[in-house]
């Protein structure tokens, strides 16, 4: 641990009193490190940026645009491979189909598993309501795809 | 609340090239205040070639210093990374203690990562949803 100096600051009276609200007196110290350590980080990594554009010129569109696009979607893949990897368990235990299919999943050919999050699906609506018992599944990045549905299901989706 | 950013050896490496990908992702991260940190072992994994040594010298300079973007392997730490690697089955020692730094942040957290198939076997298996950034992704 670096070691600690005591100082002393004038702050404004508003800004510490909404500190202190937030964080209470005994953090105030490290709630005043961490935001001095995140705006001397920032500084320098500005100060990098600024340098290293003269030096090799400006970051390409098409490199910044695929940067943008990783950035914005940097907490997709972690949720997909956590579904993927329920639907690999549920298979290894090769469950019994259940009678009723989740209402908002859609029956086309594939399975968009972004989508099943987004229709609130949770650990306790088992995956095997959607692929049915020992389907023949190609996973491709968020997509599942079914080969064979399990005839009951589809029974089931003609009954409905 | 900010989020904090993990960088392993790929991503350091990326920096230390002046990578144009990696320069938007920092330029971004300083937008969103965010914060970057590298845990300790990665240096096991850049440093030790004097060609390259002084790039990844200038890498962590460019982040505010090595005394600002270490993170050491804590117990508690060490302890996630173990869990997470049996639960993963596998056995990437430093990249389950870069996916451990990120998941015991207090903050949301994101790894930055050249290793594709490692870290998000690894990070399925950490208790909160992280975010991760693949590098080879961006170069195709």
């Amino acid at each position: 641990m670096a070691p600690k100096e005591k100082v002393s600051l004038s702050l404004d009276h508003d800004l510490l009193a909404e500190v202190r609200r937030r964080v209470g007196k005994r953090e105030l110290s490290s709630f005043l490190n961490d935001a001095l350590e995140r705006r001397l980080q920032a500084e320098a990594i500005q100060e990098y940026l600024g340098e290293t554009e003269e030096r090799v010129g400006p970051v390409p569109a098409d490199a910044g645009e695929a940067a943008d696009e990783a950035y914005a979607r940097r907490f997709d893949r972690t949720r997909v491979a956590k579904l993927r990897r329920r639907i690999v368990d549920a298979f290894a235990k090769a469950p019994a189909v259940r009678a009723e299919i989740a209402a908002a999943i859609s029956r086309g050919d594939g399975v968009d598993l972004l989508g099943l999050q987004r229709c609130a699906l949770t650990e306790n609506v088992l995956l095997e309501l959607i692929l049915g018992r020992h389907p023949r599944v190609v996973i491709d990045g968020q997509t599942v795809r079914v080969i064979d549905m399990d005839p009951r299901l589809d029974k089931h989706a003609a009954a409905s | 609340m900010s989020e904090l950013f993990v960088l392993d050896s790929g991503a350091l490496g990326a920096l230390a090239s002046d990578d144009a990908r990696m320069r938007r992702l920092l330029a971004n991260i300083v937008r969103d205040a965010g914060f970057i940190c590298v845990p300790a072992v990665v240096l096991a994994e850049c440093y030790g070639d004097s060609r390259h040594d002084a790039r990844y010298d200038r890498a962590l300079k460019a982040l505010g210093g090595a005394e600002r973007v270490i993170v050491d392997t804590t117990a508690k730490i060490a302890k996630e990374a173990g869990r997470i690697t049996r639960a993963a089955r596998m056995k990437e020692t430093i990249d389950a203690i870069v996916v451990a730094t990120a998941a015991s942040s207090s903050m949301r957290a994101t790894i930055v990562t050249g290793d594709e198939s490692h870290v998000e076997d690894l990070a399925c298996c950490a208790e909160p949803d992280l975010g991760i950034i693949y590098l080879n992704d961006l170069r195709r």
